[in-house]
């Protein structure tokens, strides 16, 4: 194993590997036996250290002289056995008496029409542009998906996720019978207590809350529980297998219709991060677009961001802003057009986005902020970004500024402390902004859209939030858009005059366009964007 | 009944005493924060405490079945952590708790791998070591005695830590043989 490979693991057990290369470590550690061996090792030598600390800070507690590592059989792990004994008898006493009856007051058996809900897909072809996630409802009958995935909710109270090519029929809110198929299910409350999956060689019966399994017609079921009891009987639904839990050890029961195997089908949330990537490269490759921002981390780059050529490509003031911890504060324009420029952000950090495993990126203070340089003026203009805000702590909270706030063309965008956004334009002291909507930023996942453009021969600025237009303003004098450096975000270090105005909040994609977006655009751009937790591509075809 | 409970609590605390260093150095590798390990250890006792009496054969098993408990309770933690950063993806953690699980026998009993190290170590890196581990001495105390900066000394006690991994690794090997 070579000492840069050591290095790698060494770093990430002091948490202090850095964003470019936890990549390599995960490609190390895929492909090679060994740095697994040492990782694996070095995580025991870190715990049978760290187990001497905590000896040591106990003996110290009782006014006894340690040893460097104490005896792997002493007390210690008594006392932590015994305190674990004490938990259970608590713990089966008390809070499970208190389950059961709870259990006996919330059964809900629903005698409606069965509603089962279309929460996500993907990929969907021309034939099923009917669907509408979040509002499509599925009836009973038989479903076949060709590929991708398919997200339904039952009864509001049960998802069952489907992976790639599977045929399966719904009986009802609380049965599906499923011929073939990937799928994960998972149980939101009481009332999906025994939702049933039918196969042609088992009933699984859910009496806990996510469990997955693999039917491929003619092979045995393979079967995981991830939380929670299933309890599996016959396909009569007469003889029960069992009742499984996640810890049941895994085994090929010789009677068993099934195998206990580690699946992974989709996590929600997954199919609408695979749209979301393909609306991405499907977007930046608009001949508008003037500015497209991802916050992933940036090593998966086919490029050196560290290279001198890279650097004096960027324009001055962003140099100047790169900061100790370039590149990891990089952050990517993914538009071809390359007018705006790449950005830096300064205390921010990556955090969670819209979809399962996507980033976006959290103001944490006063100074937290994205500096971007856009060259040119624009006569058409929009800027897009999806936000998530938190408790508004400032009277004047900035979305997003010029950095010099010096002439015509020089806009702001701030919310005020409950969150209603409004704008500033350089030299229209008497801007009024005519009100359509109560509408304010939450903390739910919002687009905000602000357009700049012409109607009826008159400027005319406008800001939405999602699909509805918030206000509208005339400004007089101003003929066009013009950025040159602009924060989003904080607008501080005395660079505006405006002080404690941040942005306390998360941000998740930001685009810049150079045309004005229509109600239309941005409705379309909305569904496209906010999170239902939809799912992937079937070729969804009803027989 | 009151004689079967302590029976079981006894042969309990035996099986887990026994076991519990190997399984905890296991939850260490499926997680970066190493102060989630201590409350997934706990979690991981009371669930096999509550399922003892299940387990077939425990002289011989219970090691493999509290990992298996808790692979499923690091797996659990990851996707409830999906939100939070979690640098090792699925696929690469899946591989490094099946060679942990493959590999269990063999490190069962490293700590006294380690002792043998740390015996080798040269006498200012066991004094670090003490200091970090076995002292009531902050490393930024020691660092102002020594006149060294704190960051230096912390990456002195990795390039140990990373020795002394080095160094068990042979010890194991060489005890195998």
């Amino acid at each position: 194993m070579k000492p840069s490979d050591k290095k790698l693991i060494e770093d990430y057990f002091a948490q202090s590997i850095s964003e470019e290369d936890i990549s390599s470590l995960n490609e190390l550690l895929l492909n090679c036996e060994e740095a697994r061996s040492f990782y694996l090792t070095y995580a025991s030598v870190m715990e049978n250290l760290d187990e001497s600390r905590q000896a040591h800070n106990l003996h110290n507690f009782g006014q006894s002289k340690t040893t460097r590592f104490p005896s792997k059989k002493g007390g210690k792990c008594l006392a932590i056995a015994a305190s674990i004994i004490f938990a259970v008898f608590f713990l089966n006493h008390f809070v499970f008496q208190k389950t059961v009856e709870t259990d006996h007051g919330i059964a809900v058996h629903s005698e409606s029409l069965p509603k089962i809900q279309l929460i996500d897909f993907f990929g969907m072809d021309e034939t099923h542009h009917l669907f509408v996630p979040g509002q499509t409802q599925f009836e009973p009958g038989e479903y076949k998906t060709a590929s991708g995935k398919l997200h339904l909710r039952f009864g509001e109270s049960v998802d069952v996720i489907f992976t790639g090519a599977s045929i399966f029929e719904i009986l009802s809110e609380k049965e599906i019978f499923v011929q073939k198929g990937s799928i994960r299910t998972i149980v939101h409350d009481e009332r999906g207590h025994e939702f049933t999956i039918r196969t042609p060689s088992a009933h699984y019966i859910d009496l806990g809350t996510e469990f997955c399994l693999n039917i491929h017609p003619n092979s045995t079921d393979q079967f995981e529980v991830d939380e929670g009891l299933v309890e599996v009987k016959d396909i009569n639904g007469g003889n029960s297998f069992g009742k499984f839990d996640p810890y049941h050890t895994p085994t090929t029961g010789e009677n068993t219709p099934f195998i206990f195997t580690d699946l992974s089908p989709d996590l929600p949330g997954r199919a609408g991060m695979v749209r979301w990537k393909e609306k991405m490269q499907q977007k930046s490759k608009d001949p508008d677009l003037l500015g497209l921002y991802t916050f992933e981390f940036p090593h998966k780059l086919n490029f050196d961001p560290k290279h001198e050529d890279f650097i004096a490509e960027l324009p001055e003031s962003i140099r100047d802003d790169l900061g100790p911890h370039y590149p990891s504060n990089l952050i990517i324009n993914h538009a071809e057009t390359g007018i705006a420029s790449h950005g830096v952000f300064r205390h921010c950090n990556r955090s969670y986005g819209r979809w399962s495993q996507n980033k976006s990126l959290k103001f944490t203070n006063q100074k937290s902020a994205v500096h971007i340089n856009l060259p040119g003026q624009f006569e058409e203009f929009t800027l897009q970004a999806w936000l998530q805000m938190h408790q508004s702590k400032s009277s004047q909270n900035s979305i997003f500024r010029s950095v010099k706030w010096d002439g015509f063309g020089k806009i702001a965008l701030r919310t005020n402390r409950v969150g209603i956004p409004f704008q500033s334009i350089w030299g229209e002291t008497n801007l009024r902004e005519n009100r359509y909507s109560k509408t304010r930023l939450t903390n739910d996942w919002q687009l905000i859209s602000y357009t700049f453009g012409k109607e009826n021969g008159r400027a005319v600025n406008k800001i939405y939030l999602n699909k509805q237009l918030v206000s509208k303003a005339y400004p007089k004098f101003v003929k066009h858009i013009k950025f040159e450096d602009f924060l989003f975000g904080a607008s501080i270090n005395g660079k505006t005059g405006v002080l404690n105005s941040n942005l306390d909040g998360r941000v998740d994609e930001l685009s810049l366009w150079s045309k004005t977006f229509n109600e239309k655009d941005i409705e379309a751009e909305y569904h496209q964007g906010y999170p239902f937790y939809q799912s992937f591509s079937p070729e969804i075809v009803q027989k | 009944m009151k004689s079967d409970t302590n029976l079981k609590n006894t042969k309990f605390l035996a099986y887990y005493t026994e076991h519990e260093p190997a399984v905890r150095a296991y939850i260490r590798s499926g997680l970066y924060n190493h102060h989630d390990v201590a409350d997934l250890m706990q979690k991981v006792a009371i669930i096999a405490w509550n399922k003892f009496d299940q387990l077939k054969d425990p002289e011989e098993n219970f090691g493999k079945w509290m990992m298996v408990i808790a692979r499923y309770e690091i797996m659990s933690f990851r996707r409830k952590a999906q939100k939070m950063d979690v640098p090792i993806c699925n696929q690469v953690m899946k591989k490094i708790l099946d060679q942990a699980a493959h590999e269990y026998d063999s490190r069962k009993d490293l700590w006294q791998a380690l002792q043998v190290c740390t015996q080798k170590l040269k006498s200012g890196e066991r004094e670090l070591l003490d200091v970090a581990y076995n002292s009531s001495t902050s490393i930024k105390d020691f660092a102002k005695k020594t006149n060294k900066t704190t960051q230096s000394l912390y990456q002195k006690l990795n390039r140990i830590r990373t020795a002394l991994t080095s160094c068990v690794q042979l010890q194991m090997k060489a005890e195998s043989l």
